[in-house]
């Protein structure tokens, strides 16, 4: 490799990292915000959040174009959420590394189509709630996995549906997280559209005033 | 306890305890609670809240009455022993995971974290990490500027943000919003101070633009008319007559005057003063909209506006005013040295980019 280009490549790698870091603060913030308000409100804040997460992240992988620049992006947040006074916070910060490894997959796969949106955000949602179980089975044991099965059984007796129709109400519930999470997919999709798209008129505009 | 037996004994005893068996579970919750008790305390920090031992008690009786065979009635509740034991041991197990978790997380200090990426080559992780904390309070200058610079929707702002933010990453500058405002009762002298610093700045070599306010007084001493003064040209525009007790008629011909005046001395002058911002402007109307369409067309011109007090907050709203460029007259009297450097101070920090 020629000297020239090592520069260039270290130069684009700067560019690129600092792109993170600019993006991985406005989520910092974002995440600050929103995170206060909805713990403050105790709503429940994982599917939300996470909805917001992919909206960034949506935006910032289609306007940068680089390949696992959201997994970047992720990576800065999830840094700077362990400088925080609390410290870390292994359960949020999984979280978010999830939501930037999603991002950048549905991305490689869907470019920017509104299909990398959608597919990031279901996944990202849904994660949330299954780390949310996750957490709590590998806390309490498999024992807590029969509990759940219990109550589910009890649910159905007690709300007169018959056996195996309780996991129906499960399919609705996570159908209802996934779309929370494609709803912020979406979102993502139509803010990085209209960037490239100002950028596309910024750039004519440079043209036609040389 | 240093942070690498921290970590070490952390990690030993989640190893224990997901064994499952009951005796080394046990066992792993006192090693933790000793360990906590003299080393960290920090461990403790969970279980110090009362919901914490309500989900607990919650847990066991769940576990009672759902898990295990040949149960008894406790309060009407079918609870067998068998799950109560389960449940027992479920919140041993929990306790000390979390005890070992918050061991092992305490031990991961910012300094650790930030050798390890060293090591494995990811320098520049460690400085996106330290300009991720640098650009945090540039966020909201930024977002400052988008929406003023985007008329569209919320979208269309926060992609306007999206963009400075990552023109920022290529080196490009985020300037601050830079109108300050000088606000205070009726004849509390905002007119006089905007005057004042027309005289300053022009006399520093400043190229002023904008337009002050002139008070007429009428009939028994009682101001009937308002006159707008371009300060370049000192040309007089009739803004407003007063009609006695139903108010002020404001002349249209007057807001469009004031508006091209503004917009010619927008592309010629460093400084641009508007006198002043009251109910018609909170409302969007009067200068409102000339002002807005000025400080997007022009993003680097520096702007002093009068405020009227009663509109503050609305105003402050919609012009993004900052109380820190807000020079309250009722507040500190006459207008002081600071604010005009502050003002100057910005000028000069746009001549140098």
């Amino acid at each position: 490799m020629s000297k020239k280009s090592k520069v260039e490549k270290s130069s684009n790698q700067t560019v690129m990292w600092k792109q993170a870091a600019v993006f991985g603060a406005l989520w910092g913030v974002i995440e600050i915000t929103i995170g206060s308000f909805l713990h403050a409100t105790r709503l429940p804040s994982g599917i939300f959040l996470a909805s917001t997460g992919i909206a960034l992240l949506t935006a910032t992988q289609m306007l940068t174009g680089k390949p696992w620049m959201a997994f970047r992006v992720a990576l800065v947040c999830a840094g700077v959420r362990a400088l925080t006074p609390h410290g870390l916070m292994l359960g949020p910060m999984a979280s978010i590394l999830l939501q930037g490894l999603f991002v950048s997959a549905a991305w490689i796969l869907f470019r920017n189509s509104i299909l990398t949106g959608i597919a990031a955000g279901t996944a990202a949602t849904i994660s949330t709630q299954l780390q949310s179980f996750v957490v709590k089975l590998f806390a309490y044991g498999v024992e807590l996995l029969e509990i759940y099965l219990q109550l589910l059984g009890k649910a159905e007796s007690f709300f007169r549906l018959e056996q195996g129709q309780g996991w129906i109400v499960i399919i609705f519930y996570f159908a209802f997280v996934a779309s929370v999470g494609i709803l912020g997919g979406i979102i993502g999709h139509r803010i990085g559209w209209l960037a490239l798209q100002m950028i596309s008129e910024r750039s004519k505009a440079g043209a036609t005033s040389e | 306890m240093n942070n690498r037996v921290k970590f070490a004994v952390g990690l030993l005893l989640l190893i224990v305890v997901i064994t499952g068996h009951h005796l080394p579970m046990i066992i792993a919750l006192i090693s933790s609670v000793v360990v906590g008790l003299t080393f960290e305390r920090r461990v403790f920090r969970k279980i110090g809240k009362p919901a914490f031992w309500i989900f607990t008690i919650f847990v066991t009786l769940l576990a009672g009455s759902l898990l295990g065979e040949d149960s008894f009635k406790w309060y009407g509740i079918p609870i067998s022993k068998e799950g109560i034991i389960a449940g027992l041991f479920m919140n041993i197990r929990a306790f000390t995971i979390v005890f070992s978790t918050v061991l092992i997380a305490t031990s991961l200090s910012k300094e650790r974290m930030l050798r390890y990426t060293q090591k494995f080559g990811l320098e520049q992780v460690n400085q996106a990490y330290e300009s991720a904390v640098d650009t945090l309070p540039l966020v909201k200058d930024a977002w400052w500027e988008a929406q003023l610079e985007e008329s569209g929707s919320i979208l269309k702002k926060i992609a306007r943000l999206m963009i400075k933010l990552m023109d920022y990453a290529e080196g490009e500058k985020i300037r601050r919003v830079k109108i300050f405002g000088i606000t205070g009762c009726q004849g509390s002298g905002k007119s006089t101070s905007i005057q004042i610093i027309a005289d300053k700045f022009s006399n520093d070599g400043m190229r002023v633009g904008g337009f002050y306010q002139n008070k007429v007084a009428g009939e028994n001493e009682k101001t009937t008319t308002f006159d707008l003064i371009h300060f370049s040209t000192k040309k007089s525009v009739r803004l407003a007559e007063g009609e006695g007790r139903r108010g002020f008629k404001f002349d249209q011909k007057a807001f469009e005057i004031a508006s091209e005046w503004l917009t010619e001395d927008a592309k010629s002058s460093d400084i641009l003063l508007v006198d002043e911002l009251g109910i018609l402007e909170s409302k969007g109307k009067g200068h409102a909209n000339a002002l807005i369409q000025v400080i997007r067309k022009n993003p680097e011109i520096v702007i002093v506006a009068t405020f009227r007090k009663d509109r503050l907050k609305t105003l402050a709203s919609r012009f993004l005013l900052s109380p820190d460029h807000t020079f309250d007259h009722d507040k500190k009297g006459y207008l002081k040295d600071s604010f005009v450097d502050q003002i100057r101070a910005e000028l000069e920090s746009k001549d140098i980019s």
